[in-house]
């Protein structure tokens, strides 16, 4: 590729030790392989840093990666993804934020941004069009996102229509569930890409972008971006997703018997707290308007003020149902007024808000055993419903007080705290909390979670789960019952599985947003999705592309960070959903309540592992299937570890 | 009709609902992509402003002012109005002096970087794209009907028509 479209071809790489800034080449053959977005910052994790690079260590990569289509005119293709070795995890860390920054960041004319090192006092980046340069931050230190945004707008920069990712106290603090905020109300949350980038002594990245971005053929390019508005528009989920947005999911979960009551204790909210928390509820007494991402026809988001009651002032970007559950239904706190609170102080901190509240949720179900007690807790009253107890500690974990410098070191700090009896109670896998809803009812969608991997996670695969599996099973002209019932086994399960796992990778990797296509035409296969999005990609940057060669694409993303798992030293075992969900949940009837079967869950592990062309008894990817994807690299890699045979 | 008012009156007008707004800025990309075949919110002739904290998205695009401030400050005559009612520049004339940037009360006309002319919005020949592709209906475009000078002209003849005859005129048009 002489000429770039879709992609400006510049990868910025700024090492903080050394105070230097330079200006790499993207190459067309990684685009080629990875798009770029998710993909190539997996790639470029897995080569730049070792099994033994510590996530807080100064050699550890913070990369931000947008895709081809990340800035362009297209149904919500404004997204990028930040990726790290995870402070909270130890494994393949990354999170995917929307918002404006990552538009921002190509029209000032870069893919990436590789961030390494770390700055001798506290800096942040301002990247003006090809102008970039490392600014003291010592007045920054200390501040709240709101606070670090306004400021640099303000007074360092002096320009309110740039675009900011910024940490607060929990980052600066090293809470490994730190956040990366963006544009004051969007996040890449999960995984705590905030930790790295405050052990960086890295505050804020301010970016202005005056330049263009390509298209290789404009007029195709609208006539298909126009198609695509048009199937979003027309699918019957639209009106519902872009009135309610996620917290439509409320009640979607409780006819699904999916909710996270309690800590995972009931699957399904009381039915006389279920309206204080549904999204009409929160549409009628705190929703002011809709908010979009970038380029997003959906606008799902919507702003909230607190006009009354003891939350009276608070305002912000919008709750979304991952908060809801996680800090609400939890910790039994089923008011909407407090998830809002919480929002904008969790957001305020710079903390994951999943995170947070799946943590306090953890410490409720430990002081409800008599696990832990007001002698551990700073005299805190740490029950179920105690919303003080909540707001308290997410104050006291963003500035590790107390019983909050516990919790700010994830399950682990509490396994130090309390003794390794505990873990079995932690509803984890690979030490990400499942985000915030029960698994125990649907096994594809437990099956993603243990395979995510960034450790459990829905979004790596389940937003198209259950739209998937019925169009697939209907396309292979699948009938039998046991296809079509989430509590059942049906071991081509493992393969739809897949299906979406591609198409997360994919869109993830073009800087598209999963949900938009993923949600909407439901009526569409994912074959027709995936060839309408390489006519858009051809249409946009020239790349000879079909649907089998994206898919592949898909493929080579999971197995690259697969890859890295496998040489941090992860096994079958850590693709397991935790102990717990083997049990019927503490609250509901033991005859009526669901639970997972552990053997065939193992089972059907294996019919996974063995689609995938791994090991089916390690779960390792094989030589075989790494170079079938051109990954030989990456396989001798794997032998240098000791985790393949090195090669004949 | 024998009054022809002026296209600024009737012209057609891009109006904003604010509180339908999400800030999406489809609009900015649909504007710089069909007018330049590139992806550029800063060349749009209409932006998005954000409020930041405030989570308020306010669009602003010429207003087509009766008075148009731009077209009249124009020491070279660069700016004129197209049939639709929209600003027309003609590249070639523009100087770059930004007379008509500080003539335009609401930040709606702006110079270009790149080309350094001006770029104002000419309703895409009244049927402007950022208003088809709105997602929210926050952008509409409507046409003034007839303007009140037209209005009164009409009625003013329908009322002279029977002193027409009657006082033996020709008719209004050979007069």
């Amino acid at each position: 590729m002489n000429e770039w479209y879709g992609w400006t071809g510049t990868i910025l790489r700024i090492d903080l030790t050394e105070e230097r800034v330079v200006k790499e080449p993207l190459s067309p053959k990684m685009a080629c392989n990875f798009l770029g977005g998710r993909g190539v910052n997996a790639k470029l994790l897995f080569d730049e840093i070792t099994v033994e690079t510590g996530p807080l260590d100064p050699e550890n990569r913070l990369i931000l990666g947008t895709g081809p289509l990340t800035g362009t005119l297209g149904p919500s293709a404004g997204r990028m993804t930040i990726t790290a070795k995870s402070p909270l995890t130890g494994i393949f860390g990354d999170s995917n934020v929307g918002g404006h920054s990552g538009a921002e960041l190509k029209f000032a004319g870069y893919d990436h941004v590789v961030i390494q090192g770390k700055a001798k006092r506290p800096v942040f980046l301002w990247i003006d069009d090809e102008n970039v340069e490392l600014r003291d931050a010592t007045l920054l230190w200390g501040k709240t996102t709101y606070e670090a945004d306004k400021i640099i707008r303000t007074e360092e920069i002096g320009d309110m229509d740039i675009r900011t990712l910024t940490i607060g106290p929990a980052g600066e603090n090293l809470v490994r569930f730190a956040c990366i905020v963006g544009d004051l109300y969007r996040a890449a949350g999960r995984c705590g890409m905030g930790a790295v980038m405050g052990s960086k002594n890295l505050k804020a990245i301010a970016v202005r972008g005056s330049k263009p971005i390509r298209i290789a053929k404009p007029e195709k390019y609208i006539d298909l971006v126009e198609k695509l508005f048009q199937l979003v528009y027309k699918s019957a989920k639209y009106e519902e997703w872009s009135i309610q947005g996620t917290m439509a999911l409320v009640k979607a979960l409780q006819e699904r018997n999916s909710h996270c009551f309690r800590y995972y204790q009931n699957i399904r909210l009381p039915e006389e707290k279920l309206t204080n928390v549904l999204a009409t509820t929160y549409l009628q007494e705190f929703a002011v308007k809709s908010k979009a991402c970038f380029s997003c026809p959906v606008h799902c988001a919507h702003p909230f003020v607190i006009r009354s009651g003891p939350y009276a002032g608070t305002y912000g970007g919008g709750v979304e149902f991952g908060t809801s559950a996680s800090i609400g239904f939890n910790t039994d706190n089923l008011d909407l007024a407090f998830i809002c609170k919480f929002n904008e102080l969790s957001q305020a901190f710079g903390l994951d808000s999943m995170s947070t509240g799946d943590l306090i949720g953890v410490a409720m179900y430990l002081w409800e055993r008599g696990l832990i007690s007001e002698k551990d807790t700073d005299g805190l009253i740490v029950e179920w419903g105690n919303q003080k107890a909540v707001l308290n500690l997410c104050e006291k974990i963003a500035y590790r007080h107390g019983f909050g410098n516990v919790l700010a070191d994830g399950i682990k700090g509490l396994v130090n705290l309390v003794g390794k009896d505990i873990e079995r109670y932690f509803y984890h896998i690979k030490g990400l909390g499942i985000s915030s809803s029960d698994i125990r009812n649907d096994v594809a969608w437990a099956l993603g979670e243990s395979v995510s991997t960034r450790g459990a996670d829905y979004m790596r695969c389940a937003p198209t789960i259950s739209r998937f599996q019925i169009s697939y099973f209907l396309q292979k002209g699948i009938t039998d019952e046991d296809a079509f019932d989430s509590a059942s086994y049906y071991p081509l399960k493992a393969e739809v599985l897949m299906e979406g796992e591609a198409y997360s990778a994919i869109m993830d990797s073009l800087g598209m947003c999963k949900f938009v296509l993923g949600r909407f035409p439901n009526e569409i296969p994912l074959e027709n999705v995936l060839d309408m999005l390489a006519e858009l990609i051809l249409a946009a940057t020239n790349l000879e592309i079909n649907g089998k060669k994206l898919k592949r694409i898909g493929e080579r993303i999971s197995n690259v960070e697969k890859a890295f798992n496998v040489r941090q030293g992860l096994a079958v075992k850590d693709d397991f959903p935790p102990p717990r969900a083997f049990e019927t949940p503490e609250l509901m009837d033991p005859t009526e309540g669901p639970k997972l079967d552990k053997d065939r869950f193992g089972n059907l592990l294996k019919v996974y592992y063995k689609k995938r062309g791994w090991d089916v008894k390690t779960g390792i990817p094989t030589r075989e299937k790494l170079e079938e994807l051109g990954l030989q690299d990456v396989a001798n890699k794997l032998s240098m570890a000791g985790k393949l045979k090195m090669q004949k | 009709m024998i009054v022809k008012a002026r296209d600024a009156d009737r012209k057609k007008k891009i109006v904003v609902k604010v509180e339908k707004c999400a800030g999406c800025r489809i609009c900015e990309l649909i504007c710089s992509l069909s007018k330049y075949g590139e992806l550029n919110p800063k060349r749009s002739r209409i932006r998005v402003v954000t409020l930041n904290r405030i989570p308020i998205d306010v669009p602003v695009v010429c207003g087509q002012c009766s008075v148009p401030f731009c077209i009249e400050s124009c020491p070279v005559s660069a700016l004129d109005r197209n049939s639709a009612g929209g600003i027309l520049v003609n590249d070639e004339l523009c100087a770059d002096c930004g007379k008509c940037v500080e003539a335009c009360p609401y930040g709606a006309i702006s110079i270009d970087t790149l080309t350094h002319t001006a770029i104002a919005c000419d309703l895409c020949n009244g049927q402007p794209l950022c208003v088809e592709w709105c997602p929210t209906g926050a952008l509409t475009c409507v046409s003034s009907p007839l303007t009140v000078q037209e209005k009164r002209w009409s009625t003013a003849l329908l009322l002279s028509e029977p002193l027409l005859k009657k006082w033996d005129f020709l008719s209004v048009e050979s007069g």
